[in-house]
């Protein structure tokens, strides 16, 4: 962990820090909306520079940013995507994050935190959207697998193909810790 | 992996492994109760480590307690925490640096104020810091409304 110990900046790469839930008034206090930096971020993510490192002798030392962008429709993790794009080691995420209607559940808080720790590590995987495999098959089984769903999707076992996304959203039961992407 | 809460007991493992969390700050002022889990966090701090082996997948959680709010920790809570194998302290306050520096304790520096414009530019920061050895990071506010 120390630099004197030879500790290097990625050694806390991966960090995000989830602040303070704490079971006093600060656990759901109401979040400070400065998330206007973050407004439009995701079509800018590629076009962001990179902050230059810190000068010497703190070149190697981990440099953390909190966030209190709240989760909820993908801000949190263009939040942090953005954060990561300029340079910065970890993302502290302030109790802001946490969704207002969450319950003080630790159990609930516990899903989460682990949900969004999971989606928020596996961000960078989303730049590969557009990979495609060249491994050769004997079968394509891509094609199969599509003409699969179409099937499926057909047949109405999924529902009805296309139906608004408000009824997804009635799905949603935030009393019980339900939230929709971070 | 950082991880700031409170109630950890519980939901330190699943943290852990299904999180892979791997590292916890815990606020000070939960130490500092009467009753609860938090009077036993020696043995929370000690499940944590010994639970996950060396060289296991997830590895142990580190574990950092946030002294920013509760300056009388040093005195009362962390030099037995320490020993128990708390990894470090979160602190704002520079003469707390050396407090935790004699206790063997990585800290991390929390910048309560910072110009953003300068980037990742800390060294004014750092610089009037009677010691920088043991600190193992540098917290920065959030970024303001532009």
């Amino acid at each position: 962990m120390r630099p004197s110990e030879g500790s290097e900046r990625s050694e806390l790469s991966d960090a995000a820090i989830c602040d303070k839930l704490n079971p006093t008034s600060r656990r759901f206090a109401p979040p400070v909306l400065r998330h206007s930096f973050f407004e439009g971020a995701e079509d800018e993510l590629d076009n962001i520079k990179l902050y230059p490192k810190p000068p010497e002798p703190y070149t190697s030392l981990p440099v953390l940013v909190e966030t209190d962008v709240p989760a909820g429709d993908g801000k949190l993790q263009v939040a942090t995507r953005k954060l990561a794009s300029l340079g910065y080691s970890s993302v502290v995420m302030l109790p802001s994050c946490a969704p207002p209607g969450l319950p003080p559940k630790l159990t609930d808080l516990t899903n989460f935190w682990i949900a969004a720790l999971s989606t928020l590590n596996s961000a960078r995987s989303t730049k590969f959207g557009g990979f495609r495999s060249k491994v050769s098959l004997e079968k394509d089984v891509p094609l199969e697998w599509q003409n699969y769903q179409k099937d499926v999707m057909s047949s109405g076992a999924l529902g009805k193909v296309g139906a608004s996304s408000t009824d997804d959203a009635d799905a949603i039961n935030t009393a019980t810790g339900d939230y929709k992407g971070f | 992996m950082i991880l700031l809460t409170a109630d950890l007991p519980n939901c330190s493992k699943d943290l852990r492994e299904r999180g892979k969390c791997k590292y916890i700050i815990v606020p000070g002022e939960v130490v500092l109760r009467e009753t609860g889990w938090e009077v036993d966090f020696a043995s929370f701090i000690k499940e944590q480590t010994e639970s996950a082996p060396p060289g296991s997948v997830p590895a142990a959680t580190a574990i950092f307690l946030d002294a920013m709010e509760n300056p009388k920790l040093f005195e009362e809570k962390i030099p037995d925490l320490s020993k128990a194998g708390l990894t470090g302290v979160v602190v704002s306050d520079p003469s707390q640096i050396p407090l935790a520096t004699s206790l063997d304790l990585a800290v991390l520096y929390k910048l309560p104020d910072f110009d953003h414009s300068k980037g990742l530019d800390i060294s004014s920061d750092l610089d009037s810091l009677p010691s920088t050895d043991s600190v193992a990071g540098v917290i920065l506010p959030p970024h303001e409304e532009r």
